[in-house]
């Protein structure tokens, strides 16, 4: 959003090099102050914690405008389409949680709320999990397959019902024949999540070389 | 869209019908078994730390509006808030959602007047901080600091601020018990959580802290469905398997059933 744009007809602020040497620093302070934390709490961070609410708060006010309440209702209203004013009785509902006397009607539409939720969950199954099933029938043999992939179906069907085999709540886990395969689905939950931690770190790396990047090279022009 | 096939739609007819049954005998009064879950069982053991050291506790239930995880997020708060009401131990819970921000205020309200003590209840304890995902983690972090939190309960949905969220945590000394389906996020409550509740456990929650029969009769009734699956699943890969070596046996394409279909 470029908010200085308007600002008088011959000097555009935004583009001027005076606003992209302020917003770097203002950058720079912020970067700062918000890794000043990991040393302690103190009143730097927590100034720039609270500037940092209070401007995403107010985006998320702009953004809900902008891009939900006028091309998805307010637009529809003014083009003609009168009924999109009852949608307003529905969203005024939630507001009367506020009242004592009248805080029933909010629970309507708290209530439909959940229930559209619950609904769509449900719906959720057939599109999703069914899926699921059926990429699960992986054959382990046939003509012409090579060894290769027999051995891959067989690591992913023994890993698959180990895991679901651990997620089972109603039998104690305590002889050797019920204890086995949850504990190797434990142990195969556990390489993938070594595995997932592994390359998100990675990522993480990437994203802190970035902003190290940002105050060695655009605000300090260290390196190039 | 994706939509049930006729065999699908009895599938979870049949699913369903397991569910209500086992409701039902545990309406009846049928006493079910829940194997223990370490997690879920160190939320007391949490609560009772906080307690002791007069110190008060944060609960987040991540960043997602109102959807199935939050739900399941906001029934655990019920039990923390209603265990933390009884032993007067503050709990602060600051939410990213205006529609969950109005329900935990409601759930802890609820709490603290059911156990007789409404005048404990601190509205300035149920925050809305930001839906912006790291503006939130930013406020979390401020939360877990400047309150001394002694525990900390992360239940929900997480992105890319759990680890914000649960090394924060661990920075500070708090105990903690993380919960997500989120299987991304998982990794790193197990890294910085003392406890971690790992995928299906999250939804076993409810049921297994309230212990109330219609619970407990829908988790055992979902093991059930489970191992209608699981049979399913095993008949389907041995039948691929007769596939490819008889692929006239025609009778072998029941697995088609389960195929996707799209409109």
């Amino acid at each position: 959003m470029n908010i200085f744009h308007n600002i008088g007809h011959s000097f555009n602020f935004a583009n001027s090099t005076v606003a992209n040497t302020w917003m770097v620093w203002i950058a720079a302070i912020g970067t700062l102050a918000i890794y000043s934390v990991l040393y302690k709490e103190n009143p730097v961070y927590r100034l720039f914690e609270h500037i940092f609410i209070g401007a995403a708060s107010g985006y998320s006010v702009f953004v809900t405008w902008t891009q939900i309440l006028k091309p998805m209702w307010w637009d529809k209203i003014t083009s003609g389409e009168a009924y999109w004013v009852f949608a307003l009785v529905g969203g005024a509902m939630f507001y009367f949680i506020y009242s004592k006397k009248h805080v029933w009607i909010s629970r309507i539409i708290f209530g439909t709320l959940l229930g559209l939720v619950s609904g769509a969950a449900f719906k959720g199954f057939a599109g999703l999990n069914v899926d699921r099933i059926h990429a699960s029938f992986k054959p382990i043999a046939g003509h012409g397959m090579p060894l290769s992939e027999s051995l891959n179906n067989l690591v992913f069907i023994i890993v698959l019902l180990a895991v679901m085999s651990y997620f089972f709540f109603s039998f104690e886990h305590k002889n050797r024949v019920t204890s086995m395969p949850p504990k190797l689905g434990r142990w195969c939950l556990m390489f993938a999540f070594g595995a997932m931690f592994g390359s998100t770190v990675m990522a993480r790396m990437s994203l802190l070389i970035g902003r190290v990047y940002f105050l060695l090279g655009e605000w300090l022009h260290i390196i190039r | 869209m994706n939509h049930a096939t006729l065999p699908v739609g009895m599938l979870i007819l049949v699913i369903c019908a397991l569910i209500l049954f086992k409701i039902f005998s545990a309406r009846r009064g049928k006493s079910l078994f829940i194997r223990r879950i370490p997690g879920l069982s160190a939320i007391d053991e949490a609560i009772g730390r906080a307690t002791e050291m007069g110190r008060p506790m944060m609960f987040s239930p991540g960043l997602l509006g109102l959807g199935l995880p939050t739900l399941q997020a906001l029934s655990i708060l019920k039990h923390i808030t209603t265990i933390a009401a009884k032993y007067r131990t503050r709990i602060i819970v600051p939410t990213c959602d205006s529609v969950v921000f109005t329900i935990a205020e409601e759930i802890s309200k609820e709490a603290y007047t059911n156990e007789g003590v409404p005048e404990q209840f601190n509205p300035d304890d149920i925050r809305f901080l930001s839906d912006d995902q790291f503006a939130y983690a930013s406020g979390c972090v401020g939360i877990l600091n400047r309150e001394k939190v002694a525990s900390s309960f992360l239940f929900g949905y997480f992105y890319a601020e759990s680890l914000i969220l649960a090394e924060t945590g661990h920075q500070v000394g708090a105990m903690q018990v993380a919960g997500t389906p989120a299987i991304t996020q998982i990794p790193f409550f197990i890294t910085a959580a003392d406890y971690t509740i790992i995928g299906d456990e999250f939804y076993a929650a409810s049921a297994y802290l309230s212990r109330e029969p219609t619970l407990l009769g829908s988790l055992v009734g979902q093991d059930y469905a489970k191992a209608v699956l699981v049979i399913i699943i095993i008949a389907g890969i041995i039948c691929t398997t007769l596939a490819g070596f008889y692929p006239s046996w025609h009778w072998l394409t029941w697995m088609d059933w389960f195929k996707p279909v799209s409109q």
